[in-house]
């Protein structure tokens, strides 16, 4: 998969399940340890959730983008959709230690489980999540 | 998600099967709420069988946990793999709910 894969979904519910199962494809594709290969799918399935939950339902007629490549022992990813995304939503107030709130936490999880995240605004409209994994490393349960 | 719900004495056992997500929260939620209808005080969720696990579904175990609290009730975790007890301990919810090694301490624990 040196050449990016890219897939778009369109902005409903049915899509929220087929991602998952191509998520775990992918991750399975990606590495061969437990460990590293769960932090993709959750990762990944955090960040397409994001992007559903998120977008603009209304204006999301491209749907969510999904890409991903491999460059040597790192595995990139992207997702992006209309809509504001992690950085304008709750969870930039987000306190793990007293709330018990039940959202917010999606940010945590895959600043934790990547090795690089990164939010940018794409084409004035668009945002994305763009995440890389360090392969090399193996971790194991 | 398959759920299967069972008693052990005063016990609610709610047995989780498959992936704790978004798509699966609201049937979570809609078991714990029978449950807690019955005038049940006393819940465990075993998680031993769930293969994944993301915001969305803790998000469903902390609108539970709530559900709980209100109902003057109580409630514990049980079985969790590596890959979810990490994600508690990423959101450092293991703080929040009891989580138990396996199923019988936590209904011993009432």
């Amino acid at each position: 998969m040196n050449q990016p894969v890219r897939i778009v979904f369109p902005v409903s519910e049915i899509s929220l399940k087929i991602a998952d199962e191509i998520f775990d494809v992918i991750a399975r594709i990606a590495t061969s340890d437990a460990k590293k290969r769960h932090h993709i799918l959750t990762v990944l399935s955090e960040a397409f959730n994001n992007a559903y939950i998120h977008g603009d339902k209304v204006l999301s007629d491209g749907g969510i983008e999904f890409e991903a490549h491999f460059d040597e022992n790192k595995f990139y990813a992207s997702i992006i959709n209309r809509g504001k995304g992690f950085a304008d939503s709750k969870m930039k107030g987000y306190s793990v230690d007293t709330d018990i709130a039940e959202s917010g936490r999606g940010l945590k999880i895959i600043k934790e489980l990547s090795d690089r995240v990164d939010f940018k605004q794409v084409d004035g409209n668009r945002f994305g999540i763009f995440l890389e994994f360090n392969l090399s490393s193996e971790s194991g349960y | 998600m398959d759920i299967h719900k069972r008693y052990e004495g005063d016990v609610a056992i709610l047995q989780l099967d498959g992936q704790l997500n978004l798509t699966s929260a609201s049937t979570l939620k809609e078991a714990s709420k029978e449950v807690l209808a019955n005038d049940t005080k006393k819940m465990v969720l075993n998680l031993e069988k769930v293969d994944f696990i993301n915001s969305s579904g803790l998000g469903a175990l902390v609108s539970i946990l709530k559900d709980v609290r209100n109902a003057r009730a109580s409630m514990k975790i049980s079985n969790l793999a590596p890959y979810v007890k990490e994600i508690f301990d990423i959101t450092q919810l293991s703080n929040i709910f009891e989580i138990f090694t396996d199923e019988n301490k936590a209904v011993a624990s009432f």
